[in-house]
């Protein structure tokens, strides 16, 4: 009696592991890249998906148009599962750990769940699944390096499938660092281009009066953010400066302040005389009275002076101006700063970032019943055209189609998109139609297949004018590499106290003005918050990075 | 006879000194409170750009109702609501059901083994099984996603329950009993018929625990709760409140700064309307509340 109780629970705890690949007849399953996927599904168990449903979302995961199109294309039988996106860490997490799993998870999981599990058979590696069974995704991971290189996971093997969101590299630099160019009018002056006039021009807002006519003495000669950063690091435009200096940094992003030397290793930008530099020019405005007292407070105060009715700041750098200005009046006043000089150097870096955005956006599960008919779905919703409407919405919600087959957005006159009947946002139109994850989108798609976005085109315009290609070409960014789960225990225990120790010392510098003297201290404490041991661990997933990246270069060259 | 009228004697110097200090602390400390409170209240009816430039104080320069507009026309608000409602009536229903039950079957002490129960279940007050098992069992039970997993896990607290017990041994006197069993009261009738109409407080006390503790959970809905349209008010508030800080990489910034801009304008609104409720009922539950403190306590 015990010995069956024993047996029994053994192989109750065995069944999750046995890997239930169900056979199918070939005949009905199309598995070369065309449609549909499955011909005739009614011998099939249905796949469950798993997604993260945006807050926006009001109706069933079955209604939502992008995935009834998905269904219908690829003829599969999908039991879509939505998770509020507030519980979904928690509710993943738990699935994870008990192994209650669907067959795919899709989008959402970061790669640093990946590599938690990846040694306990709960995700299927998917390298073969993609060389065998999708074209197009193989076709541009394995013809850049780059991409290459940021989908392998630390043990070799890919996991899941990625998305790569390419928009004339968009997120590879900061946000737009804007002017007012009426108040410019007003006090006479031209847009600056060298740090001195900028400086100059900030002193005039400051000399001026009331230049937004509103009889209030709100008017801010420029706003940085020195204690949050938000999106995409752009608030706090002090790194932007930086570079004016010689040496450039970037801030927010994966592995903040760090960049890669030219000798290949790992620096800490901020260890150098341009940050002190910067930090004393700061401290010469914040004397001056031209800085935002807000800005070292941190609650992002100056989002909300942007909203107001009338033009309150001068100068400042984020990333959304479209978003962030709703009054067109006062949008209408900015204009982008050209590349200012400094005296060592030109302002501007480049983000530790790429436009691999996810390695796994859409994640395959051991316990997945048909893994080829998954991979199949995945490399679907690559298709140009189909790979659009994965992403933002349905033609019919926010495309027309060309005769050449070409999707534009439904634009009015000043560029703004039209929504469908019933929707107030964008984002609740994207929320309603699609999980939005798992998509590829290539820069030469913008030419023939679908528009650029329409809510990033002045966004584009305004970081060019900033000096973006200058940057992008002359930059030397940490790449976003995939760290092993004890690199990543080391690194996120040690990245905050680093973090913080570089922000205090940038505040207490700016209004005080003594990075001279503290600067010793400054690399004590550094030191101390064990800053070395961060860079040997940054160091070493770079390093297993190049290793594949020149692997799949002497490959492809 | 003649009334005499007795002079009201003064208090010492040093009492009228301690008394208007301690007055004037306790008002300070007051204000301290409420404030934050009024803040709430007023900055719902605040545009929310004039909140979140710090420039609200005291009054709002207008009054602006938008914020409490578009909480009224966010279903997911309604159907939360509706969800609370439904899972603390009748979890606070069947709660209190299971623990005067058991309650009444610990109290006897004729019953048998009745200290090994209450030593097994007042174990599990200080060691659990944990998050994951208790995952696992209700996937087992396949309650998974549906009404009854905000129910059956936490339907009985045991410290209610020992609560219960004590009001039961403490105040309904053992000879009740002897004179019932010897007119020929069985065990169910006796607790039908004799217990529990004496037992009014005791119901009043639990309903006000149970029923606080379910209106306020949310943390078996966050974690076995899928359809958004079984999340009770709890989860759809702290949604929303999150809705501005994702901190989600991949989320592209421009949806971000227009759903924060959504967010704050509901977000004072929607902590008015859901907390008003319990607000509202405290103040007059509010005895039955101090009264029950005390009645787990001593003997006599």
């Amino acid at each position: 009696m015990k010995r069956l109780f024993a047996v029994l629970i053994s192989i109750m705890l065995l069944v999750p592991f046995v890997a239930s690949a169900v056979e199918y007849d070939p005949s009905n399953v199309h598995l070369d890249g065309t449609l549909p996927i499955v011909a005739d599904n009614t011998e099939m168990e249905p796949m469950t998906i798993i997604f993260a449903q945006d807050p926006l979302c009001k109706v069933e995961p079955s209604e939502m148009k992008s995935l009834k199109m998905l269904a219908e294309d690829t003829g599969v039988k999908i039991n879509f599962v939505g998770i509020p996106k507030a519980n979904f860490t928690e509710q993943v997490n738990l699935m994870l750990a008990s192994r209650q799993l669907p067959d795919v998870f899709w989008g959402n999981i970061d790669y640093s769940v990946v590599t938690q599990y990846m040694n306990q058979e709960i995700f299927l590696p998917t390298e073969e699944l993609i060389d065998k069974y999708c074209p197009i995704i193989s076709s541009v991971i394995n013809s850049n390096p780059e991409y290459a290189a940021l989908t392998t996971y630390p043990d070799g093997h890919r996991y899941g499938f990625p998305t790569i969101v390419e928009s004339y590299g968009l997120v590879l630099t900061q946000g737009p660092f804007l002017i007012n160019k009426t108040w410019l009018d007003k006090v006479g002056k031209d847009v600056p281009t060298t740090l001195d006039e900028f400086k100059d021009v900030l002193i005039a807002f400051r000399d001026a009066g009331d230049l937004n006519g509103n009889n209030e003495a709100d008017e801010i000669p420029y706003a940085v953010n020195f204690v949050d950063s938000n999106a995409y690091a752009t608030n706090n435009s002090l790194f932007c400066l930086m570079s004016c200096f010689g040496e450039t940094a970037t801030y927010g992003d994966w592995y903040p302040y760090t960049k890669i030397g030219e000798d290949g290793k790992v620096k800490f930008s901020v260890l150098s005389d341009a940050f002190k530099d910067a930090l004393n020019f700061y401290h010469d405005l914040y004397k001056e009275n031209l800085l935002d007292l807000d800005g070292f407070s941190g609650d992002g105060k100056y989002q909300y002076k942007l909203q107001q009715n009338e033009a309150i700041i001068g100068a400042f750098a984020t990333w959304a101006p479209s978003n962030d200005i709703p009054v067109k009046d006062v949008y209408d006043q900015y204009v982008a700063l050209p590349r200012l000089v400094g005296p060592k150097g030109k302002m501007g870096s480049a983000n530790n970032r790429s436009e691999v955005q996810q390695p796994s956006g859409f994640l395959i599960t051991t316990a997945c019943k048909y893994p080829e008919i998954a991979a199949a779905i995945a490399n679907y919703m690559c298709i140009p055209n189909i790979t659009p409407q994965i992403n933002y919405g349905v033609i019919e919600d926010l495309f027309t189609v060309d005769e050449n087959g070409m999707l534009h957005y439904r634009t009015d006159d000043e560029g703004r998109i039209i929504l469908p009947e019933g929707y107030e946002t964008f984002a609740e139109v994207r929320a309603n139609n699609t999980p939005a994850k798992n998509v590829i989108i290539l820069s030469k798609y913008f030419e023939n297949v679908v528009d650029y976005a329409w809510d990033a085109v002045d966004l584009l315009q305004f970081q060019r004018i900033n000096g973006k290609e200058e940057v992008l070409a002359e930059g030397n960014p940490t790449p976003p590499v995939i760290m092993t789960v004890e690199e990543q225990a080391i690194y996120s225990q040690l990245k905050p106290q680093i973090e913080n120790v570089v922000k205090s010392f940038m505040v207490s510098s700016v209004l005080e003005g003594n990075a001279e003297q503290n600067w010793g201290s400054f690399e004590q404490q550094l030191k101390d918050a064990g800053l070395d041991q961060m860079l040997e661990t940054i160091q070493a997933a770079y390093d297993r990075y190049l290793e594949t990246y020149n692997a799949y270069d002497k490959i492809i060259n | 006879m003649q009334i005499r009228v007795k002079k009201k004697l003064k208090r010492p110097a040093s009492d009228r000194v301690f008394d208007a200090v301690n007055i004037l602390l306790m008002i300070l400390i007051g204000l301290v409170i409420a404030y934050p409170l009024y803040f709430v209240l007023m900055a719902s009816v605040t545009d929310p750009r004039i909140v979140n430039t710090g420039k609200l104080i005291l009054f709002p320069p207008e009054f602006y109702t938008g914020g409490y507009v578009k909480t009224f026309e966010y279903s997911p608000l309604w159907t939360g609501y509706l969800n609370s409602i439904f899972y603390t009536v009748a979890g606070t229903a069947l709660s209190i059901v299971i623990t005067l039950f058991t309650a009444y079957a610990l109290s006897r002490e004729d019953m048998f083994g009745h200290n090994f129960f209450t030593l097994l279940f007042s174990f599990t007050m200080f060691f659990s099984g944990g998050l994951i098992p208790s995952y696992i069992l209700v996937q087992n039970l396949h309650i998974y996603n549906t009404f009854w997993v905000m129910i059956l896990p936490s339907a009985v607290n045991i410290m209610n329950l020992i609560v219960c017990r004590t009001f039961f041994q403490n105040s309904i006197p053992k000879e009740l009993l002897e004179a019932a069993s010897i007119d020929g009261c069985g065990d169910f009738r006796y607790f039908f018929s004799i217990m529990l109409p004496l037992s009014s407080t005791i119901i009043a006390v639990l309903t006000l625990f149970y029923g606080a503790a379910k209106w306020n959970s949310y943390f078996d809905a966050l974690i076995y709760l899928i359809d958004s349209k079984k999340m009770p008010l709890q989860i759809v508030l702290r949604n929303l409140l999150l809705i501005g800080q994702s901190t989600d990489m991949v989320d592209d910034a421009q949806s971000m700064a227009e759903r924060q801009r959504q967010a704050e304008q509901l977000k004072y609104c929607i902590i008015v309307v859901s907390a008003a409720p319990m607000l509202i009922v405290y103040p007059f539950l509010q005895k039955y509340f101090a009264k029950g403190v005390m009645i787990g306590s001593l003997k006599g």
